[in-house]
């Protein structure tokens, strides 16, 4: 009798609602061991069915939004300053290559000046534009590098989500 | 819900979509985190912890499996880092080798005479007792089995998707789920008396 006690594998079987075969439903009849070890076993898988106690807050779904909205505003901003300051070392590296290796404080502070008469007198004569990016060509480079710039960050940055949707 | 739509959704930017993503499946990721990390304080940030991840890592499900698979295999990776970098250890105190000693442990813990002084109506009662000392029992298992166990026990997942989120063939889930089964078995019939777990 001992040698014929049923397998682990076959009690959990069991406990699972399987059909034990023949000879084990009939071990079973006659072996209150087995039946207690077929009982623990489903007393086990109960337990196990029951899962843990979850405890979150009722309003968990909305705390992840916030979070997460709080997240990409504050990734928004991030890129906006990414941008920014793309754009004003885009305009340090256009001054010097207009400058030269000549550059000065006083040629900066001269073509500012020309800027704020241009701003103040509200006029922004070809005449102006020429004074501050030197030539129309030059101009039209700055132009294009700008958009070019933009149009990268743009894509790198901002439509990256959208993208694989 | 229509999952494709919700998570499309999401994708175009609707971020408030997510939220019927997250009142779905909070149970599924709840069920893991409870489960593996035992630390109260720190349950309910990891649960958020796993929905901002999935939110952020959206874009790379493209329903290869299913949404709670996913979702899972997240919960289940978001665990196992926390605890590694709290050091707790990953296997618990139940190791093994208790496996040798097996058959001997499971053998003759209860009378014959006590068993069949059990009636139908005595076992409805002692279910309820003996709930929390298996929940502690459970507790001690190795993470990856208490994963497996609440994945297949719990969440109702099969022995393929579970492989899928511990990245472990089916085969051995199915191995790991008998052996927690059994070593859950040997723990509690070790410590135990047939008195203390059913009454
Ligand atoms: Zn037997």
């Amino acid at each position: 009798m001992e040698l014929s006690h049923l397998s682990e594998e076959m009690l959990q079987a069991c406990a699972e609602g399987e059909q034990p075969d023949e000879p084990s439903a009939e071990h079973l009849k006659t072996c209150a061991h087995c039946r207690q070890q077929l009982e623990v076993s489903r007393m086990l898988l109960r337990s196990l069915q029951a899962g843990p106690d979850i405890h979150l807050p009722v309003d968990f779904s909305w705390k992840v939004v916030a979070n997460i909205e709080e997240r990409t505003e504050s990734r928004k901003a991030w890129r906006e300053w990414l941008m920014y300051g793309a754009l004003g070392l885009c305009c340090i590296l256009i001054t010097l290559y207009y400058t030269g290796s000549n550059f000065t404080f006083e040629m900066f502070s001269s073509w500012m000046a020309d800027v704020w008469r241009a701003k103040s007198s509200g006029e922004w004569s070809a005449r102006d534009l020429n004074t501050l990016f030197g030539n129309g060509y030059l101009y039209l480079a700055y132009v294009a590098f700008l958009l070019w710039i933009y149009d990268f960050l743009d894509q790198r940055f901002v439509q990256k989500g959208h993208r694989h949707a | 819900m229509d999952e494709r739509v919700v998570v499309e959704q999401v994708l175009k930017g609707d971020v408030s979509a997510y939220k019927l993503i997250v009142d779905g499946y909070q149970n599924l990721v709840g069920h893991m985190v409870f489960r593996m990390v035992s630390n109260r304080s720190d349950r309910e940030d990891l649960c958020q912890e796993v929905f901002v991840k999935a939110y952020e890592n959206l874009r790379t499900f493209k329903f290869q499996c299913k949404l709670s698979t996913w979702l899972s295999k997240i919960a289940y990776n978001t665990c196992l880092n926390f605890l590694q970098k709290k050091k707790v250890p990953l296997y618990g105190e139940i190791q093994e080798h208790s496996l040798e000693n097996d058959e001997k442990d499971l053998d003759g813990q209860f009378s014959e005479s006590y068993w069949s002084s059990f009636s139908a109506v005595d076992l409805e009662a002692m279910k309820k007792e003996s709930g929390s000392i298996v929940q502690n029992a459970i507790e001690a298992l190795p993470p990856d089995y208490k994963a497996i166990v609440t994945l297949y026990h719990v969440d109702e997942l099969s022995y393929e998707e579970i492989g899928e989120v511990l990245s472990i063939p089916a085969g051995t889930v199915k191995s790991h789920l008998f052996r927690a089964r059994r070593l859950l078995k040997i723990k509690l019939l070790e410590n135990y008396t047939a008195e203390e777990l059913w009454s």
